[in-house]
């Protein structure tokens, strides 16, 4: 190949112009397999397909489309070489502007491109000490026992007033001002007794009735409830008790064990679930701790931020509150409504949080670059098998299913493992409690 | 005749074009013209010297029309070609495009 010779000019820190002179050989040579490519679907009587000399090719279909193909060949591969010849990392496509050849200047590619900032990286190890872990406590053993025991409760009828805890069979119609409303009818409904279940002071009205008994339960909706024609209205509740019902609990025993884990005893049970504590207080540690090693970076590193990154984070945050709207069933511009912002608003609301996660990404990127860490074949194995499984579908699939987007699973993976280094780093120093080099 | 009328047009195809490497230039010609006729016309046209003329007449081709319940045939214009060998040194171009080389 030809060397191309081309120039870098800054426009800004993370931005940079190229300019990229095209030999006439090079152009040539690239036209000439073009139009190899182009008379092999050209179709003129008197000549085979493929078999169209040039001369009658251009008088046929004109020069420019050669040109453009030949265009459409050289351009992106004489962008890829000025990009690995000035050593840029661009992190977007190009804005590319071809300049054609006048005064014997050979034809040159202009291209604005958003480019990766130089971090200096300053210190990154050991930036956080862990927590001491804690000991998982009786109490919390109990008490996720207690709420174990809450999911294979019974409920049994009982003769007496019903108190809050307890689960009734009531029927209502309420009414506001005397008219009823929509979806203030129930009959045979059963519920829990709680003061949070409900509007204010409906629990409360209907606690100490007996079954068998009828009220009238005042209740007043909050200002803030979602149906605004209800919002901070009085409202009254004709309710007719049918039954009450209490909450047994199972008998914590070896039984109990066995049906909820399968374990053999009690002591088992609460080894297991002790167990399972600790590791998910294990890993909130460590999730606290890469946070927290994340926010030391981000206050000691500043440089410059790709706009055209943090734009796209923005548009992906943009896009996540879409989908959020969507699932919840309201339309966009509803929902904008309802959080009283327009999508400009919201996108500059975004601003700060986008930069910080690009800031973030860049840094773990230069980090990861710094201490060599890469994704390996079998890395990006145990990947793909996750997402099999997440997808239920064959992993070979899934690794067809993203083509050229392995790059970016790959640098996920980077991302991860080199924050998992970090971590690391960090625990050790704290384990030597001296400053690792 | 008029020379314009005799000579119809060039053969512009892969094998008129692998002729005009040995000063051979096909063209189209009027059925009825003899090679008098045309070499004297593609003297006065192209300001050639011509060495020697072939003709051959072609027949049209037969064609078939099959469209709805009317079956009809029919048969492509017969035609003459004429293969004109010009003078070494000498050629023909077309628009300032020569036609018949590669």
């Amino acid at each position: 190949m030809h060397p191309l010779s081309s120039t870098v000019q800054k426009l800004g820190p993370t931005e940079v112009e190229l300019q990229i002179r095209l030999s006439q050989e090079e152009i040539s040579s690239a036209e000439e397999r073009a139009f190899k490519k182009l008379s092999r679907n050209a179709k003129v009587p008197g000549f085979r397909p493929g078999k169209l000399p040039r001369k009658i090719f251009e008088q046929q279909y004109g020069t420019s489309i050669i040109n453009s193909r030949a265009m459409e060949e050289v351009v992106p591969d004489a962008y890829r070489r000025a990009i690995r010849e000035h050593n840029l990392e661009p992190v977007e496509r190009p804005q590319m502007e071809l300049v054609p050849a006048e005064d014997g200047n050979p034809v040159t590619i202009k291209a604005k491109v958003s480019v990766r900032p130089t971090i200096s990286l300053g210190e990154y190890r050991g930036l956080a000490t862990p927590a001491e872990p804690q000991a998982i406590s009786d109490q919390e053993v109990e008490r996720s026992l207690r709420a174990l025991a809450h999911e294979r409760a019974t409920l049994v009828p009982v003769d007496r007033p019903a108190k809050v805890g307890d689960y009734v069979v009531v029927d209502y119609v309420g009414s506001i001002d005397g008219v009823p409303f929509d979806g203030g009818k129930a009959e045979g409904q059963t519920t829990e007794l709680s003061e949070d279940r409900f509007i204010p002071g409906f629990a409360r009205g209907i606690t100490g009735m007996s079954s068998g008994q009828s009220k009238d339960v005042h209740a007043h909706f909050p200002p803030d409830y979602s149906k605004q024609e209800l919002a901070d209205k009085k409202a009254i509740f004709a309710v007719t008790l049918h039954e009450v019902k209490e909450v047994e609990l199972p008998p914590i025993d070896d039984e109990f064990a066995k049906a909820v884990s399968g374990s053999e005893s009690v002591w088992a049970l609460k080894d297991d679930i002790r167990r399972r504590l600790a590791a998910v207080a294990r890993s909130k540690a460590r999730k606290a701790l890469g946070d927290q090693i994340m926010d030391k970076l981000l206050e000691t590193h500043e440089f410059a931020l790709p706009t055209a990154m943090v734009d796209r984070e923005i548009e992906s945050m943009l896009g996540d509150a879409r989908s959020f709207a969507g699932r919840m069933g309201v339309g966009w511009d509803d929902y904008l409504n309802s959080i009283h912002k327009t999508e400009a608003e919201l996108r500059a609301d975004f601003r700060p949080d986008a930069e910080k996660r690009v800031k973030g990404t860049l840094l773990i990127e230069a980090i990861g670059k710094a201490e060599n860490i890469h994704a390996t074949p079998a890395d990006v194995a145990a990947e793909l098998q996750s997402l099999a499984e997440q997808y239920g579908q064959p992993s070979d699939r899934i690794r067809q299913a993203l083509g050229n987007n392995v790059l970016s699973l790959m640098d996920g993976i980077v991302r991860s493992k080199t924050m998992d280094w970090l971590i690391e780093q960090s625990e050790v120093g704290a384990a030597t409690s001296a400053p690792v080099e | 005749m008029d020379a314009r009328d005799v000579i119809i047009s060039p053969r512009i195809t892969e094998k008129a074009m692998a002729g005009a490497l040995t000063q051979q230039y096909s063209f189209v010609v009027h059925p009825h013209a003899t090679k008098t006729q045309i070499r004297h016309a593609i003297e006065e046209i192209f300001k050639v010297n011509v060495i020697k003329i072939n003709t051959v007449n072609v027949g049209g081709k037969k064609r078939n029309f099959a469209r709805s319940a009317k079956r009809t045939s029919g048969k492509q214009s017969d035609w003459k070609k004429a293969i004109v060998t010009l003078k070494a040194g000498q050629k023909i171009e077309l628009g300032g495009v020569n036609y018949f080389e590669q």
